[in-house]
């Protein structure tokens, strides 16, 4: 499992304890401590990350004040430019309901993929992430190409396994892409402690 | 008699999934025989269960897609507080430092955008089907096509982008000191402030298409390209003679010399570039050309059965990824019919062709 999964599992109550006092809209603490997690993970899949606790709070502390400033600088000048709202539109952008549900997605996907083997899960991500070819991620390994293969194929059959132990149906997936607002499985997502203590008990 | 041959029993669900995974590792090597390929359509025919599962894993793979927004998240905000050694003692800080003031000092905030990364490089992909935007620290946007790779290297002195496959379209933040150069094969193309796509064909083809500006093309030999790649340098090289000129309107094939050069007028540039907004339209393009495109962006294979049909003058629209839409076009308005072999692989006949 990866080192802050681990210590997000371990330290979860003190974290959404300090996101409460941290900000004043306490419904979204689970929401920051996600976020916070999320981020946190993405940094670890580039470097090793020496204390995992002490940074998932300092990310944490960034969520909230990066959301207040977020707020303070876009929300309310955007929506009324109509130029922007027409940029966004022709750029292709996902709608707010689209991006949180990829934004789910990526949390149950994330949280799979953290929960796997640490030779494993870099193998799998350079693969899936960096799109590196097997030799490639073999150099960069220093193992051979064959255990790289052995590698990405046991991490997609355990997030697999995974997945379908959180109760999701793969075969759903296909429907998300064509109309991930409405017909997506994640619509409705467990939350990651529910995930979560599920992991601790499948990692044995 | 023998009661205990397993000859019929299915093997568990354990096991199919163990070799279908397999297979998708398999499917992802640089190269894949053709011994491999037919041993994976016996496999695949084994038993429908064997498809189902195949499928479930393909589309996970797929789905897992999204995982690669963690590079853009680790990217964007954790950077500040990663856990190196601190700013002030990274090497070459302090002449940073001083240039950052000076350019503060001069220009606002155009240091300031960039951050401390002056020096900034990453990697792109994109999957089959796959589209996405990339917006850069200079203002410029990259919109990346399906089953693409770029690599960005900025330095102070030069934006460099390498398109090693696929094909991407760009809008260039204006900055006169600081050029924007496309590295794809054997071509490069230098813009100032412009939009423009390029594309890698088979052939180490580079075609050019140029919206807005202007924007001049000039060749290298691979082996010095393929050398700046490696070294990980953004690549102010010594660059040939620009072989052409092209401005807004204009498209181009070229690789160590110009192969075609053709004036295009914006609806046909709006046309070809219509994969921007995930759409495919065609006006009178023969069909091979029709499924050689729509296959850029779908595993499925499509065949010809009848060559002539391959220079029938096919017009629609479509939505990336939808190839039903175009197989019922094609069936509906230009009377082919289309034959499904299996989930993966179509057939095109025209309607009067007897089905041996």
């Amino acid at each position: 499992m990866s080192a802050i999964l681990k210590a997000y599992l371990e330290s979860e109550k003190e974290i959404k304890r300090y996101l409460k006092r941290l900000t004043s809209n306490s419904s979204s603490v689970d929401d920051y401590a996600q976020e916070a997690f999320l981020k946190s993970f993405a940094a670890e899949t580039r470097s090793t990350i020496k204390e995992p606790r002490a940074f998932l709070f300092k990310v944490a502390r960034n969520v909230v004040f990066g959301e207040a400033r977020h707020k303070k600088t876009s929300a309310s000048g955007y929506i009324q430019d109509a130029e922007d709202l027409d940029q966004m539109l022709d750029d292709n952008q996902p709608s707010p309901e689209v991006w949180l549900d990829g934004r789910r997605k990526l949390l149950l996907f994330s949280t799979a993929v953290a929960n796997l083997p640490e030779q494993c899960r870099k193998a799998f991500l350079l693969r899936r992430v960096e799109g590196l070819q097997y030799g490639q991620i073999a150099d960069r390994m220093g193992i051979s190409v064959s255990m790289v293969e052995k590698h990405v194929q046991r991490g997609l059959v355990k997030c697999n396994a995974y997945l379908r132990e959180q109760g999701y149906d793969m075969s759903e997936f296909g429907a998300a892409t064509k109309d991930a607002a409405k017909s997506s499985p994640l619509t409705k997502p467990k939350p990651l402690t529910k995930l979560a203590e599920q992991v601790e008990s499948s990692d044995e | 008699m023998s009661k205990d041959n397993n000859v019929l029993l299915l093997p568990s669900v354990e096991t199919i999934e163990e070799e279908a995974s397999t297979w998708l590792v398999v499917f992802g090597r640089e190269s894949v025989s053709d011994q491999e390929k037919t041993d994976f359509e016996y496999w695949l025919e084994r038993s429908e269960r064997h498809r189902i599962i195949f499928n479930e894993l393909a589309a996970l793979w797929g789905e897992m897609a999204v995982l690669k927004e963690l590079d853009d998240i680790a990217e964007s905000s954790v950077e500040f507080i990663n856990a190196r050694s601190p700013l002030w003692q990274r090497k070459g800080f302090m002449s940073l430092a001083a240039s950052i003031f000076v350019a503060v000092f001069m220009s606002g905030l155009f240091y300031f955008n960039n951050g401390y990364g002056v020096n900034q490089q990453a990697s792109y992909v994109t999957a089959m089907g796959e589209q996405r935007s990339i917006h850069l620290s200079d203002g410029s946007i990259i919109q990346l096509n399906t089953n693409s790779q770029v690599d960005v290297r900025y330095s102070k002195a030069v934006r460099s982008i390498y398109l090693i496959q696929g094909e991407g379209f760009f809008e260039v933040a204006k900055n006169k000191s600081r050029p924007f150069k496309v590295y794809a094969g054997e071509g490069v193309v230098r813009a100032v402030g412009t939009a423009f796509s390029v594309r890698l064909m088979a052939e180490q083809e580079v075609e050019v298409i140029v919206e807005e500006g202007r924007v001049a093309l000039s060749s290298q030999d691979l082996d010095s390209i393929m050398s700046l790649i490696e070294s990980s340098s953004s690549g102010e090289s010594q660059n040939r003679q620009p072989i052409a000129e092209l401005t807004a309107g204009q498209s181009a094939v070229f690789a160590q010399k110009i192969q075609t050069l053709e004036h295009m007028p914006a609806i046909e540039i709006n046309r070809k570039l219509a994969w921007r907004q995930g759409m495919l339209a065609y006006a009178g393009d023969p069909l091979a050309s029709v499924v050689d495109d729509v296959s850029r962006y779908t595993d499925i294979k499509i065949e010809i059965t009848d060559p002539a049909l391959r220079g029938m003058q096919v017009a629609g629209h479509f939505r990336v990824g939808e190839v039903e839409a175009l197989f019922d076009s094609l069936e509906l308005t230009f009377g082919l019919r289309v034959e499904r072999v299996n989930e993966g692989y179509f057939k095109l006949y025209s309607a009067q062709e007897v089905k041996k």
